[in-house]
C-alpha cells in the first residue's frame, strides 16, 4: 500500500463524515507522512507500517464522533452476508465443473496409485531361478512402478489442493460460521503437510526418488545395451502357426449347417470365405498353451476355446510377457468354404481384434471386450448382435431377410455403412454414431430404429426407418435424407446439451 | 486499562498537555503514549472537537527544515474547561478511593 492508497482508503471509510471533519482527519495523516519522512527519513512502508490500518482508524475515528462503528466493516463483518452472485457462480460451478473435476481427478489419483502396486506382481520375476536379465528388468521395472507411485503422490495432493480449495471457497461464499475453525482443520489435510511433521518418512520418501531413478537409469542401460537385441528379435519374430483342416463335402452336399463358436482371451478373429471344401482354421501363436480346438460332426459344430486364466499375466511374470506387448499379434483365422450354411456364428474374444468379411450366416453374435470390430459385405438370414466394450465398430454392407441389427459398445464409436434390416437397436455410452444408407436403395423401409448414446454425437445419413428414435445427453443429433420425400411415422428425438437439425420430418 | 477509563480522562489530559506547551497533533499523542497506551486515531478526532467547540486555537508555525504544522494553544475557555475538568477529577478520584478504601477497611 501506498501512502496516496493508504490516504485515499482512508477517506472513503471516513465517507460519513462531513467533508471539513474528513479533510481535517486526514490533513493529520498528511502531516504524519510528510513529518516522518522529511525528519526521520522513514519509507511510506515504514509509515504505513507503524500507523493503524485505515479501518482501525475509520472506527476510532467514526466512534469518537459518535458514528456508529457498523459504517466500517470489519473484515470479519464483511464476509458475514452471503452474496447472491457468488452464490449463484459457486452453484453454477458445482453443477458443471466439480461434477466432473473432482471424479477425474480423484480416478487418476487412484488410477496411479493402484498402478503403482503391480510392482508385487512383478516381483515374481525374481521367483525360482531368476538369470541376470530378469533381476535387471525387475530393477527396471520396480523403479518405473516406485516412480509412478511417487508421481501418484503430487497427483494426490494436487487432488487434496483442488478439494481443499473448493471446501474453503465454498465456506466462505456460504458465510458459514465458524468457518476459521474448519478453514484450519481443512488445511491441514495435505500430504506435504504431514510430510513435514513426519521427518524420518519424507527422508525415506526423498531416498526412495533418488534411488528408484538412480536404478532405474542403470538397469535401464544394462537392459538396451545388452538385451536390445532379444527385444528386437522378439518384435520381429514369426508366430508359429497350426493349421487345421476337416473336409465338409457331404455336409455341403446335404445342405447341412455348421455352427461355429469362439471363446478366446488374447487373440485376434478373422472369419471369411474360401472355395475350397474344408473348414481350415489358422492357428498363430507364440505359445501353444491350452488352446482347443474340436469339430464336433455329431452338432456340426466348431469350437475353438482358450482358457487361460485371465488375466493373461497370469501373476507370474516373466520377460515375455512383457515383450508381448511389442509382439506380433496372436490369431486365430477361420475359413470356410463359400457353399458351406453357417448356421450360427458365436464369436468371443476378450483382447483382439473381431474381422468378418463377405460371408452369408445365419445368425451372427460377435463379442470382443477390448478391440475393434471390423464387419463387411455380411448376410445373415436373422440377427446380427455385435458387441465390444472398449472398441469401435465398424460395420459395412451387410444384410438380413428380417432380423435385428445390435450393437452396443461402452467407449467406442459406431459406424455402420450400409445395411439392409428390420430394426437397429444402437446404443454406446462414450462415442458417436454414424449411421449411413439404412434401407437406402431396398424396399421395404426398415420398421423401428433406436439410437442412444450419452456423450456423443448422432449423424443419421439416408435413414429410411419407419419408427425413429434418437436420445444422447452431449452431443448434437443430426438426420439428413436425399429423399426428403420419405416420412417416417415418428421421429423422437432428445438431447440435453445439443441440436437438432434434420430435413426429414 | 479499561478503554472506557481513558476515554473519559483523554480530553483532559489533551488540554493539560497543550495547556504546558502549545504542540501539534503527532506531538500530544507521542506525549500522552509514554505513559498511556492511546490509539493515534483517537486523539485527532478530539483535537478537532475542542477547536470546534472552541476551547483550543490553532495556527501554523513554520519548522526548520519541513513544513508548517499545525499547532495548538488553549483559549481562555479551553482553560477554564480545563480548570473545571481538573477540579472534577481531583474530587472524583477522592470519592472513588474512599469507596474503594472504604470497601476494603469496613
Amino acid at each position: 500500500m501506498s501512502k496516496k492508497q493508504f490516504l485515499k482508503r482512508l477517506e472513503n471509510l471516513l465517507q460519513v463524515l462531513e467533508e471539513q471533519e474528513r479533510q481535517e482527519i486526514l490533513a493529520f495523516y498528511e502531516e504524519r507522512f510528510y513529518t516522518e519522512s522529511t525528519y526521520e527519513l522513514k519509507t511510506e512502508q515504514e509509515i504505513i507500517d507503524s500507523l493503524e490500518s485505515p479501518e482501525v482508524i475509520a472506527r476510532n475515528v467514526l466512534s469518537e464522533y459518535g458514528v456508529s462503528a457498523k459504517y466500517v466493516k470489519t473484515k470479519n463483518e464483511r464476509y458475514s452476508k452471503t452474496n447472491t452472485p457468488q452464490v449463484v457462480g459457486i452453484l453454477l460451478f458445482d453443477l458443471f465443473i466439480a461434477t466432473w473435476l473432482i471424479p477425474v481427478l480423484f480416478g487418476i489419483t487412484t488410477a496411479l496409485l493402484g498402478a503403482s502396486l503391480s510392482i508385487f506382481p512383478t516381483a515374481t520375476i525374481l521367483v525360482g531361478n531368476p538369470s541376470l536379465t530378469d533381476v535387471y528388468t525387475f530393477a527396471f521395472m520396480a523403479s518405473g512402478y516406485v516412480l509412478l507411485f511417487l508421481f501418484g503422490l503430487v497427483v494426490a495432493e494436487a487432488f487434496l489442493y483442488v478439494v481443499r480449495s473448493l471446501i474453503v471457497w465454498h465456506l466462505n461464499v456460504f458465510k458459514l460460521k465458524k468457518r476459521k475453525d474448519y478453514i484450519k482443520q481443512v488445511h491441514k489435510v495435505s500430504i506435504t503437510r504431514w510430510l513435514k511433521h513426519h521427518k524420518v518418512i519424507n527422508t525415506v520418501k526423498s531416498m526412495t526418488l533418488v534411488s528408484a531413478i538412480v536404478v532405474g537409469i542403470i538397469s535401464g542401460i544394462w537392459l538396451f545395451s545388452n538385451q536390445s537385441s532379444e527385444l528386437h528379435q522378439y518384435m520381429n519374430e514369426d508366430l508359429e502357426t497350426t493349421t487345421y483342416t476337416r473336409d465338409v463335402t457331404d455336409d455341403i452336399a446335404n445342405n447341412n449347417g455348421w455352427k461355429i463358436v469362439t471363446d478366446l482371451d488374447v487373440k485376434d478373429i478373422e472369419l471369411v470365405v474360401t472355395d475350397s471344401t474344408e473348414i481350415s482354421v489358422m492357428h498363430s501363436y507364440r505359445d501353444q498353451g491350452d488352446f482347443e480346438l474340436e469339430f464336433d460332426e455329431v452338432e456340426d459344430k466348431l469350437i475353438i476355446k482358450e482358457s487361460t486364466d485371465f488375466p493373461h499375466f497370469n501373476f507370474v511374470f516373466n520377460l515375455e510377457d512383457v515383450f508381448f506387448l511389442f509382439g506380433k499379434r496372436e490369431k486365430v483365422r477361420i475359413k470356410v468354404p463359400e457353399d458351406l450354411a453357417i448356421r450360427h456364428a458365436l464369436l468371443q474374444t476378450d483382447i483382439g481384434e473381431v474381422d468378418i468379411k463377405n460371408i452369408s450366416l445365419g445368425e451372427l453374435n460377435v463379442t470382443a471386450t477390448n478391440g475393434d470390430i471390423n464387419i463387411l459385405l455380411v448376410n445373415v438370414v436373422s440377427d446380427m448382435t455385435v458387441k465390444t466394450t472398449n472398441g469401435l465398430v465398424n460395420i459395412q454392407d451387410v444384410e438380413s431377410f428380417a432380423g435385428e441389427l445390435r450393437v452396443v459398445t461402452t467407449n467406442g464409436l459406431i459406424d455402420i455403412d450400409g445395411a439392409n434390416f428390420t430394426n437397429y437397436y444402437i446404443t454406446t455410452t462414450n462415442g458417436n454414431v454414424t449411421l449411413s444408407n439404412l434401407n437406402s436403395d431396398t424396399q421395404p423401409y426398415g420398421n423401428i430404429i433406436n439410437v442412444r448414446t450419452t456423450n456423443g454425437q448422432i449423424k443419421l445419413n439416408n435413414v429410411y426407418v419407419a419408427n425413429v428414435t434418437l436420445k444422447t445427453t452431449n452431443g448434437n443429433i443430426r438426420y439428413f435424407n436425399t429423399d426428403t420425400s420419405y416420412r417416417p411415422n415418428s421421429i423422437d428425438y432428445d438431447t440435453t446439451n445439443g441440436n437438432y437439425e434434420s430435413n426429414v420430418n | 486499562m479499561s478503554i472506557q477509563l481513558k476515554k473519559g480522562v483523554l480530553e483532559m489530559l489533551v488540554l493539560s498537555k497543550i495547556n504546558a506547551k502549545d504542540s501539534y497533533g503527532y506531538d500530544i499523542f507521542q506525549q500522552i503514549s509514554k505513559n498511556m497506551s492511546i490509539s493515534e486515531s483517537t486523539i485527532y478526532p478530539i483535537l478537532r472537537k475542542m477547536t470546534k467547540a472552541g476551547l483550543t486555537k490553532t495556527y501554523l508555525k513554520e519548522s526548520q527544515e519541513g513544513p508548517p504544522r499545525k499547532y495548538f494553544k488553549l483559549s481562555e475557555k479551553g482553560k477554564k474547561k480545563l480548570d473545571i475538568l481538573l477540579r472534577d477529577w481531583e474530587k472524583f478520584q477522592r470519592v472513588v478511593n474512599r469507596m474503594i478504601r472504604g470497601d476494603i477497611y469496613e
